[in-house]
């Protein structure tokens, strides 16, 4: 079912606004007419959100909520919104509460108190030393609010995606429905692939699934994230995983529904040249000179496949340049060979980065075997300057994490613990685990919730931290059923399931 | 009273969707229906709240109960809506007019069933989002399309592969790869700068499909080269509708580049296919477009379509030959000719044709290319030409004719002894239009022939006309032996002769020649000296 909310772009603005005047007291001198004109418009989105009284911004589960209430924004400022919660987390600060009348304060009262919060994150307590500043200056129009417990509802009572008491069942229907989607996307790229390999393929289905996948993804990316470890030889798995992957950096981008919709169809068809011919060898990257220079075909057999479908334009756009350019890298070089290509697109870099990790941790390149998450992101990092974009990949990483969603890992402690999400998306390192403990037959099954963010040391034991990471071929388990599992059983447990994170 | 209200509300929806196929937009009717059928909805969801509306194959149901049952006929608003997956639409309270409008425009835009993907229901549904509006659509995987049965997703599906702890001799030892700095994970300014322009440019670039496709063309496998094509072509004609001539210009450049760079080491058939592809394109309907958009083109894109024409097969000539025929500047139209001359250059037989049709207008515009093309060919249709049904074209084929110089003039004073009158008139008309040597001295030796001499007296008559019309002071001895005889012996020449000399004479308009009028009215023949005085008076 859908549900769409009038959009309200007054927040948004707001901390546009703010983040204007923060860069430019960076850069000028107090009464530079930039820094004036900021705050005209700082006191205008002031007086429009709150006119006569107070108003809080806050950051909640890396969101800001104003009044409470969720900022919407629009794509195109994705950016700055996602470098101003960068700015916050950065200073530790839950948000700032300005009071009524903040819009008659003084010019100078208000810039001093921009370069405040500009040097807070010198100080090894940004909060603490912020309120200490503003008790110095005077400046009772402005309160510092610390992070908040994020087990809670964010101030107010907003209608943000907090899971309350009936949200953990929510939680639940989404994760079948995501569990399902994925499940049955395998068969439907296969059938796809059967078809277009026949020359009589639509792409109706693959726009469905797309659509369920995009859908999944706005909802909470994690669902999807959590279902990618898992082997792909055959190449439709593959598919699904990289569309996946694909979707969730697309929407970590800030691209529209629509184009994610779109990117996801692409991911789906990609591959479609090594796909649904019963009679073609199969494609091997250890192969001989004969079978590598196949492999090398495929992308190209993936456009004629691709032109051959009943698929709209739009579309086809974006699913020819993916199934083009996954191979290429930024600078043309990589296969198929080309000419007249000026540069890879944005759909091509996103493919590039999303099949070269799904490929590494479930199939294994030419030479290496498999490589655990955090393994393929750091094979993948060291390469970022001639294989991949860096920025993507910058992106990449930090949607995923340093031991990304469905990672097995090792504690200091000889535990071993499935990631399930960043409870803080500032600390890549330090991810929110399920324990997997002995199932008594042999095998391994989810036991309890672990924030390793929470694992303060006491003066006896020093805090927990992850000393290797395995690949679950190593372990045998299915790192997607864990998932499952674990976040399933973290529902049933309203405290712990706060702290499973939304995706962006 | 619910499910009459319910009732009542799908036959209003169907008849809303009638009118709107009927009435176009805004008509009164079509307006009165939509916000009859929105009227309906607000009342019911004020009063029983959403009203949540299940779909089979050939009904629809509110509470378990059928409000609306019919054919399965193609187009019916059970079998579309059900075609597409959709199991249940409901229209939630305050659903708004536009949201109402919204639905019946993407009910009607896909009703039709269609081979063609290009869009339907449910996608429609899913991008416009109407708040007011839900759906439950069946899992993609359902459905026709599938084939295999609800089981086939579990038996075949992702987990049909559970992974195996792994046995063997996998070396499982860490990678040498340094660990990710975090700091490096921030994004910069610069960053989220690049971010943005990423984003604004996705999909701005209409010709990065295009350099895909060129660059698609290396793998030579016939069938890859024959679905390249034909996207090509179809890109082709897209972005001339589109009038995006960069586009054309760029596509017809690279396949070009990829004809001389592979024209040794390819495939003969892909030689070939490519070279048929250039005679495909360059077919006039499919040109058709660069016509409605030559008279507006503004003058910096002119040179893209001199360029895009250059790439061109004669076929495409008849486009140009529409356009010359437009009102515009002498630089356009210069161009124009210098591109059919390009092109009828390769390949004379599409101007041919067109000089042989019925568009006179077209013909008349052509001559002039026609005339300045060399060769045979050129020549003759010029000479075809000069049996014109127009007056006008017949004119200036002879125009032509005679400016194509001496080499072709026989062939062109041949027609002066024409059979067919008018021809004979024309030629003289347009040999007397300029004074020109060539037909002065055709003409001298004409007269002076047998064959003159049994011409017709009109025809004589206009002959001398013409003499006196391009002649010059070379003509003057011959006229005055017509008119006065040689020395002391008086002419004995025809009245007709007698009297076209004169004529001739006066024509010339010069000193000598009226100096031999007025002698002539001195003449001590009676008829010589009358005829004479009839000119100098």
């Amino acid at each position: 079912m859908t549900e769409q909310k009038t959009p309200s772009l007054s927040g948004e603005k707001f901390i546009k606004t703010l983040s204007h005047l923060i860069h430019s007291v960076k850069i000028h001198q107090d009464n530079n007419q930039l820094i004036k004109d900021a705050l005209t418009e700082l006191r205008g989105c002031l007086a429009e959100l709150a006119p006569d009284e107070a108003l809080t911004l806050q950051i909640w589960r890396g969101r800001f909520h104003i009044q409470g209430e969720r900022v919407v924004y629009r794509r195109e400022t994705f950016a700055i919104i996602n470098s101003m919660v960068d700015y916050f987390s950065q200073r530790e600060l839950g948000g700032l509460g300005f009071q009524a009348g903040v819009a008659q304060v003084a010019d100078e009262k208000l810039v001093r108190f921009i370069r405040l919060l500009g040097e807070a994150n010198k100080h090894t307590d940004p909060p603490a030393w912020l309120e200490l500043q503003m008790e110095k200056e005077g400046f009772a129009w402005v309160e510092i609010l610390r992070k908040p417990d994020e087990d809670a509802q964010p101030h107010g009572e907003g209608n943000g995606q907090g899971l309350g008491p009936d949200d953990g069942q929510d939680q639940t229907h989404q994760l079948e429905k995501a569990s399902t989607v994925y499940g049955q996307a395998r068969s439907a790229v296969k059938e796809l692939a059967e078809k277009s390999a026949q020359g009589s393929a639509g792409v109706r289905k693959a726009r469905r699934l797309a659509q369920a996948i995009v859908d999944i993804v706005r909802e909470d990316n994690a669902l999807l994230l959590g279902q990618v470890q898992h082997p792909s030889d055959d190449g439709y798995a593959h598919a699904v995983n990289v569309a996946a992957l694909a979707t969730c950096l697309g929407r970590y981008l800030g691209l529209a529904p629509l184009v994610l919709e779109h990117l996801a169809v692409a991911a789906l068809l990609h591959d479609l040249g090594k796909q649904g011919d019963p009679q073609a060898k199969p494609f091997k990257e250890s192969g001989s000179p004969d079978e590598w220079e196949a492999l090398r075909r495929h992308p190209l057999i993936s456009v004629k496949r691709i032109l051959k479908m009943n698929i709209p334009s739009d579309i086809r756009a974006g699913a020819l340049a993916g199934a083009f350019e996954h191979h290429l890298n930024l600078d043309l070089s990589g296969y198929p060979r080309t000419t007249f290509l000026k540069q890879v697109s944005l759909f091509g870099k996103i493919l590039r980065i999303a099949d070269a990790y799904e490929t590494l941790t479930n199939r294994g390149d030419t030479h290496l075997r498999v490589l655990t998450p955090d393994e393929a992101l750091r094979r993948m990092w060291s390469e970022r300057h001639k294989s991949y974009d860096p920025i993507l990949l910058k992106c990449f990483i930090n949607m995923l994490g340093l031991y990304p969603i469905g990672s097995i890992v090792e504690l200091s402690n000889g535990a071993l613990g499935l990631v399930m999400g960043y409870a803080d998306e500032t600390r890549k390192d330090r991810p929110l685990l399920t324990l997997l403990v002995d199932d008594g037959a042999g095998g391994l099954s989810p036991g309890e919730m672990l924030d390793l963010t929470g694992t303060a040391a006491s003066d006896d034991t020093p805090p927990l931290h992850i000393v290797r990471s395995m690949h679950y071929r190593q372990v045998g388990i299915d790192p997607a059923q864990m998932f499952k599992e674990g976040l399933k059983a973290s529902l049933g447990d309203g405290a712990l399931s706060n702290a499973i994170p939304s995706g962006r | 009273m619910e499910i009459e209200a319910a009732r009542k509300i799908v036959a209003s929806l169907l008849l809303a969707r009638k009118n709107q196929a009927l009435y176009p937009e805004g008509h009164t009717i079509w307006k009165n229906a939509v916000e009859a059928l929105h009227a309906l909805l607000a009342s019911y969801t004020k009063t029983y709240g959403t009203l949540r509306i299940y779909i089979e194959k050939d009904q629809l149901l509110v509470r378990n109960e059928v409000i609306y049952s019919g054919t399965m006929e193609e187009g019916a608003l059970p079998v579309i809506l059900f075609r597409d997956g959709i199991r249940w639409l409901a229209f939630m309270p305050e659903i708004s007019l536009g949201e109402v409008q919204t639905l019946l425009d993407i009910i009607n835009r896909y009703s039709m069933l269609s081979d063609v993907s290009e869009g339907d229901i449910v996608t429609a549904l899913w991008e416009k989002k109407p708040p007011h509006i839900g759906y439950e659509v069946a899992d993609f995987a359902w459905g026709e399309e599938t084939g295999s049965g609800a089981g086939s997703a579990s038996e075949e599906g992702l987990r049909a592969m559970p992974p195996q702890r792994q046995a063997g001799p996998t070396d499982w030892s860490p990678i040498m790869d340094p660990p990710i700095d975090q700091a490096e994970l921030a994004l910069s300014f610069e960053d989220i700068t690049a971010i943005q322009a990423m984003l604004a440019e996705e999909h701005r670039d209409p010709t990065h499909t295009l350099e895909i496709l060129l660059d698609g063309l290396q793998y030579r496998e016939m069938e890859t080269y024959e679905t390249i094509l034909a996207a090509l072509a179809d890109t082709f004609k897209r972005a001339l509708v589109n009038g995006d001539l960069q586009t054309v210009l760029k596509l017809l450049q690279g396949l070009q580049d990829v004809l001389e760079a592979g024209r040794t080491e390819m495939n003969p058939g892909a030689v070939k296919m490519l070279e048929g592809f250039f005679r495909t394109i360059s077919r006039p309907a499919l040109l058709e477009p660069f016509g409605k958009m030559w008279a507006e083109l503004p003058d910096g894109r002119i040179e893209h379509v001199k360029e895009i024409f250059t790439y061109l097969q004669p076929e495409a000539l008849p486009v140009l030959a529409g356009c010359l025929q437009l009102k515009q500047s002498p630089a356009h139209q210069r161009m124009l000719e210098d591109l059919i001359l390009t092109l009828a250059g390769r390949d004379i037989r599409p101007l041919e044709e067109l000089l042989k049709g019925r568009d006179t207008k077209a013909v008349h515009a052509l001559i002039p290319i026609c005339i300045k093309l060399p060769g045979e060919r050129p020549l003759k249709l010029l000479m075809e030409l000069v049996r014109h049904p127009s007056e006008s074209v017949r004119q200036e084929a002879l125009k032509g004719l005679m400016s194509k110089g001496s080499v072709h003039m026989q062939d062109f004073y041949n027609l002066i002894e024409d059979k067919d009158p008018s021809i004979r008139r024309l030629i003289l008309k347009v040999m007397g239009q300029t004074r020109d040597h060539g037909a002065e001295r055709f003409l001298l030796s004409y007269l002076g022939s047998d064959s003159f001499r049994q011409a017709e007296e009109e025809h004589i008559m206009l002959c001398f006309t013409t003499l006196g019309q391009c002649g010059s002071s070379r003509s003057i001895p011959f006229l005055r032996q017509t008119l006065l005889g040689r020395g002391w012996l008086p002419s004995f020449q025809p009245l007709p002769h007698l009297k076209g000399a004169a004529v001739a004479l006066k024509k010339l308009k010069l000193k000598e020649s009226q100096e031999v009028l007025e002698e002539a009215g001195r003449s001590l023949i009676p008829r010589v000296r009358r005829i004479a005085r009839r000119e100098i008076a």
